[in-house]
């Protein structure tokens, strides 16, 4: 029996402009028996990139304040960007005794306040038990879809903070797609960012036209990520391409928990709606 | 009594920040002083001859230098001490250029205070030298040379030509190492298993060379003059003596498995010959492989083999001999290019080792190419070197060269072929490197600056494609290769790991083996008797391994010749008067010294000087030369004498292996430590009784660090069970007085924890400071408190 | 002509978190840098050179290249240096921001993390949504805990 404790850190993105992705893992980390624990003041992580630019001394106020919530219990992220931005600002905390000396006094902390283990979703997923429980839960047949993944930059970099697979040729979205019976398709650039953090938006389009062109070429059904940042570039994306360049990809993006529950025969269809390019072949 | 002090200024080295002309008018003010000189260099002759004059003018006979650390100068100016008549025994030195001058080079007047007070301690034990006589040993001349390669192979011949006795040791089956599988050698492309092979072939030939091949070292003991080794001779299951090497066997092995001469690019059989160039030329049988060692008996070779020579029953042997010198040339491996992912090794056939291409040229000029080669050639520099991300930081050195090498060697046989050479920095720096740098350039070779990101091959066509900034273009390149080679660098080999565990050597940080001094020492270690050469000690070129190789056997000649060696006679003994013969002491002695008849008495043959017996005498009649019970209580003494109210003292005892060449190579980083602490050499931090720890308290210390060598590389591994236990009695006995117990504190050390020592002392003061002072009353008498050593 | 202004230089000053001065410019991170291959004028190498050197033209700028990284850490896992390459990009960007010259979305953003909270404002659709899929509650609090946390600081 699989069972285990986090607190649950849906991060902003989730939580105000897809909810349905939230739904989606919490639905099925109940399905593996993972018990999440809502805490109600979790703010912003604070985003490791926009926020961070803007000051790097409040980016580690506001993740200290997040680490230091409610106990010892390990935290579980949805979005890489908060499971990274929590875990690099630990390795800060944990290396730079000044800048820690200074957070922990601003956050009136005890001065050894342990700081908790944060993981992303996908990481308790790839585990070798929980693994073995979804191929078990699979009720719908997936061999015959054509799967890309795109693991983005935050869920396996930077390495020296996350340490979750490798940071270079990472495997563990593939194994969770595979457990779920489908086929997963390699394609070129495969480790390329979704260029969503770009915060000049040339290059931001320009990447993801890029990824969207290597994509086709392979010719796969859909798209799984693992982070709704990566989700919205290449959903919403889609949509400004065509209408800016007018490209139709037309590629559907799942986040990987919403794959899974399609392979447990739990497809919401519920929340198709709110995805801007329908995965019409799994309707 | 007449006490003579020389203050040195190094050059300035010393007297930039130490106020020398101060510690000489301290020196003057010490009772006994009749004599106080400065110098600029007191390790010239001059200077030298200043401390002559002053033993045979002014009637000198006890001699106090501060200068640089021991480690340096003492043999030269104990000679001169000796050579003036007097014993070299009478010679102290303050160490204030590591000590003082280096560490606390931000704090003059500090600095200042504390040479004052080093040269204060080497006064007050220089009054309580006894004038003894050095000891000398006898010393054969039989020598183990570690290691085959060719580093192995120059030091074996060179000590056998002198008519030495060399057991030269290989852990493969043939000898030749790495440089018997390279085609030709930088820069002047000689073939280099055609130079090499007559050397192989001189070493059986040799009647003072017994060649060991096949043949693992498995326990090393003992010390100069007299250390016992053994050896496994691992099963070779084919007689040496008579194989006549036709080769039939191999015809009839039914085994296929991966050659490793060859790099995995060929095959062989289970019962093969090591090599083309092999010596022994003999075949050997691979029991991993082999059919005939399991029940379903083969036993094909056998049974064509003319001579007779296969013995499938064959067994390890150990064999056991005594030497006096040991050199050990272990050489490298090469850095593992499947941990460094991004450029793919394991996903393309097209992706190789220099050492694959080495093999792929050799094969290629003997007109029997393995395998195609291509006409885009790339080859990636600094593959597992300068490299923070593999653990890797140093440059090794070749990978310039051979790269150089390989590449116009690619172009020259096929002029049509494009070779690049992506590099980030090209060191040409040998004799001829440049030279042959350009003549690459001028054969069509193109060098590009920049690293390669990345490596990706095309499962279809096979195709490797880079991508690459050329730095100097600021381009961005994305280019496709018919093959890729990996300039993979160089690693401490794991046999060179297993014998630094035997022999209990030091490693620099990059894992190689540390030499005893990197200018004058490069290549004997701290280990007596014991020499390194070649990749064993760090990277390097055939010429320059071959150059050490010759200069490690010229330094173990130099220790052998004279057919005995001289040793300093730090010697337990007992005071007669004091010992009740209760037998407590012997049995702390880890090397069997202390003899018990009426009263205890020490084998001074036997005695290796730790001190680690003197804490368990109960009477303290337990004592040793050089580091007396009066001697080190006198030191401890002086060094508070400067302490004012409100400053702390922090006494350091130093082990003479370790800690106290950690706190030298400290004070040449110019790392900054509290100047409160003072440093006082001991041979091992075993000698530091509890008596001595609790005086110093008495005294005024308000905090006591022993630093002691890791026990894995202490000559006496036994020491830090004694220390932990006197520690713990003392800390005992400050706590029934109310004095934090943390005060006494020990670490183990390995000569470049560097940063570890320093925050260990300052992390003791800064405990003291916060513990505020100890009163006298707490302090008063403490050396009479009963302490209890707890086995 | 540049006027080199080693060490001290308050640019390097800044960015020495990041320890652009251990870079030896080799280029493993331009190679493969998403920013670098799909825009004309960023290339982190140069920029680590320029920093360590003090040479700020165009950096601490309306237009600076820095806001094309797209922190993928990819440079960050190859450095061999042991330059921590997406330290020196925040370090600079930090500065922008207190140049008050940083693109619209970084001000954006940062103002509705310091005043809600997260990085965007509930809407009621948003609201609706999340009762319908059964999801808690979002407090409503946050803003004020963010005040309360960088307050003083910042």
């Amino acid at each position: 029996m699989v069972e285990k404790r986090y607190k649950f850190f849906p991060g902003c993105l989730a939580r105000v402009k897809l909810p349905h992705i939230e739904k989606s893992v919490r639905t099925v980390l109940e399905a593996v028996r993972v018990e999440l624990v809502d805490v109600n003041e979790f703010t912003c992580c604070p985003d490791p990139v926009v926020f961070r630019s803007a000051s790097r001394l409040e980016w580690l106020l506001l993740a200290g304040h997040n680490l230091s919530l409610d106990g010892g219990d390990p935290i579980l992220t949805l979005c890489p960007g908060c499971a990274s931005s929590l875990a690099e600002a630990s390795f800060v905390l944990k290396n730079e005794m000044e800048t820690a000396r200074r957070v922990t006094e601003a956050l009136k902390l005890n001065h050894e306040f342990i700081i908790p283990q944060v993981s992303h979703f996908l990481k308790v997923l790839a585990g070798e038990e929980i693994l073995e429980s979804i191929k078990g839960m699979v009720k719908r047949d997936l061999s015959g879809l054509r799967v890309a993944t795109h693991y983005g930059c935050h869920l396996v970099r930077p390495s020296f903070a996350v340490g979750f697979d490798d940071p270079e040729k990472p495997k563990s979205l593939d194994d969770v797609v595979a457990a779920t019976g489908a086929m997963v398709v390699e394609y070129e650039d495969k480790m390329l960012c979704c260029g969503r953090p770009a915060i000049d938006e040339e290059t931001s389009r320009a990447i993801l036209e890029h990824k969207l062109e290597c994509l086709r070429d392979a010719s796969c059904d859909i798209l799984v990520v693992a982070c709704p940042f990566c989700f919205e570039q290449f959903d919403l994306g889609q949509v400004v391409l065509a209408r800016k360049k007018g490209r139709d990809y037309n590629l559907p993006i799942l986040y990987v928990s919403q794959l899974i529950e399609i392979g447990m025969g739990m497809s919401g269809e519920a929340s198709w709606k709110y995805h801007r390019i329908k995965p019409h072949k799994l309707l | 009594m007449r006490i003579g002090v020389y203050v040195c200024h190094c050059g300035g080295n010393i007297s930039d920040t130490v106020d020398v002309q101060a510690v000489a008018s301290f020196a003057e003010n010490q009772p006994d002083v009749v004599l106080v000189r400065d110098y600029s260099h007191m390790c010239s002759e001059v200077g030298q001859k200043m401390i002559w004059d002053g033993i045979t003018d002014h009637k000198l006979d006890r001699v106090v230098i501060a200068a640089c650390s021991p480690q340096f100068h003492e043999n030269t100016f104990m000679a001169t001490v000796e050579k003036a008549g007097l014993s070299p025994y009478v010679l102290e030195i303050a160490n204030i250029r590591e000590q003082c001058a280096w560490p606390h080079f931000d704090l003059p007047e500090a600095a200042t205070e504390k040479a004052k007070d080093l040269v204060g301690m080497s006064i007050a034990k220089a009054r309580l030298d006894e004038a003894l006589a050095k000891r000398t040993m006898p010393i054969g001349k039989r020598v183990l040379v570690v290691g085959g390669g060719i580093a192995g192979i120059q030091a074996s011949l060179d000590l056998a030509d002198a008519g030495f006795k060399v057991y030269l040791v290989e852990k493969e089956p043939t000898i030749g190492g790495k440089m018997a599988k390279l085609s030709r050698t930088f820069p002047t492309e000689d073939c280099a298993a055609c130079i090499l092979s007559p050397k192989m072939a001189d070493v059986p030939a040799n009647p003072n060379i017994e060649l060991l091949t096949f043949t693992e070292i498995e326990e090393i003991t003992g010390y100069l003059g007299n250390y016992e080794v053994t050896v496994v001779k691992k099963p070779r299951y084919v007689d040496t003596e008579k194989c006549t090497a036709c080769g039939k066997c191999t015809e009839v092995c039914p085994v296929v498995v991966p050659n490793e001469y060859e790099e995995g690019l060929t095959s062989r059989k289970a019962i093969y010959l090591p090599s083309p160039i092999a010596v022994p030329h003999s075949f050997i049988l691979d029991d991993q492989a082999c059919l005939g060692l399991f029940p379903m008996a083969c036993e094909r070779c056998s049974e064509v083999c003319e001579p007779n020579a296969i013995n499938y029953d064959d067994t390890p042997e150990r064999v056991k001999f005594t030497v006096d010198t040991i050199i050990v040339a272990t050489g490298f491996d090469i850095f593992d290019a499947r941990g460094k992912k991004v450029y793919g090794i394991e996903h393309s056939r097209n992706v190789i080792t220099a050492l694959d291409m080495e093999r792929l040229i050799v094969h290629a000029s003997e007109g029997k190419p393995l395998r195609p080669i291509g006409k885009r050639i790339a080859f990636i520099q600094c593959v597992g070197s300068r490299d923070e991300q593999v653990g890797n930081e140093h440059c090794s050195r070749i990978c310039c060269m051979y790269a150089t090498k390989l590449s116009q060697l690619l172009k020259r046989s096929d002029p049509s072929r494009d070779v690049y050479v992506f590099y980030t920095d090209l060191r040409a720096y040998g004799k001829g490197f440049e030279e042959y740098y350009k003549r690459a350039q001028r054969t069509g070779v193109k060098f590009i600056r920049g690293r390669v990101a990345e490596v990706n091959s095309s499962s279809s066509d096979g195709k490797v494609t880079l991508k690459v900034e050329d730095t100097l273009t600021r381009q961005i390149i994305e280019a496709d290769f018919d093959l890729v080679v990996l300039s993979v660098g160089l690693l401490p080999g794991e046999g060179t790991k297993q014998i630094a565990r035997i022999l209990k050597l030091a490693e620099s940080p990059d894992g190689f083996l540390q030499e005893a001094h990197p200018k004058f020492r490069p290549v004997d270690t701290l280990a007596d008797g014991v020499f390194i050469c070649g990749c064993a000690q760090g990277p390097k070129d055939i010429p320059d391994t071959v150059a050490q190789a010759s200069a490690a056997s010229s330094r173990a000649i130099r220790l052998m010749n004279k057919g005995e060696y001289d040793i300093a006679p730090v010697i337990a003994f007992v005071h007669d008067d004091l010992c009740n013969g209760c037998g407590e002491c012997i049995g702390h002695c880890p090397f069997g010294a202390l003899v018990l008849t009426q009263t205890a008495s020490v084998n001074e043959a036997v005695c290796r000087g730790c001190g680690s017996c003197i804490s368990s005498c109960p009477t303290d009649a337990l004592d040793l030369h050089c580091y007396t019970n009066e001697q080190l209580l006198a030191v401890v003494r002086a060094s508070m004498d400067s302490k004012q109210e409100g400053e702390i003292r922090i006494l350091v005892f130093a082990d003479d292996q370790t800690t106290y060449r950690l706190a030298d190579n400290v004070g040449t980083g110019k790392l900054s430590y509290s100047s409160q602490t003072r440093i006082i050499r001991v041979p091992s931090g075993a000698r530091v009784t509890p008596k001595l720890m609790l005086q110093a308290f008495e005294l005024g210390a308000d905090g006591i660090f022993i630093g002691e060598s890791e026990e894995k590389s202490s000559p006496y591994p036994h020491s830090v069970a004694t220390i932990k236990k006197n520690v713990a009695a003392v800390r005992d006995a400050l706590s029934k007085r109310n004095i934090e117990p943390e005060r006494i504190r020990y670490a183990e050390f390995v000569t470049v924890m560097l940063g570890a020592f320093v925050n260990q002392l300052n992390g003791l003061c800064d405990f003291a400071r916060s513990c505020g002072p100890i009163s006298a009353d707490q302090r008063r008498g403490l050396a009479h408190d009963q302490v209890e050593l707890k086995q | 002509m540049y006027v080199l202004r080693h060490g001290q230089n308050p640019l390097y000053q800044a960015v020495r978190l990041g320890l652009p001065n251990l870079c030896y410019t080799c280029g493993i991170c331009v190679g493969d840098c998403p920013a670098a291959r799909f825009s004309d004028d960023f290339n982190p190498r140069q920029i680590f050179l320029r920093v360590s050197l003090g040479i700020a033209d165009g950096l601490i700028a309306e237009q600076s290249p820095i806001w094309k990284c797209t922190t993928c850490y990819t440079c960050a896992e190859r450095c061999p240096a042991g330059v921590k390459p997406v330290e020196v990009i925040i370090a600079l960007r930090n500065m922008c921001f207190q140049e008050g010259i940083v693109p619209h979305q970084v001000s954006k953003i940062h103002q509705a993390v310091v005043t809600k909270g997260i990085v965007s404002a509930l809407t009621e659709t948003i609201l609706r949504r999340r009762r319908e899929l059964g999801l808690p509650e979002v407090s409503e609090d946050l803003g004020a805990i963010v005040k309360s946390v960088i307050g003083e600081d910042g």
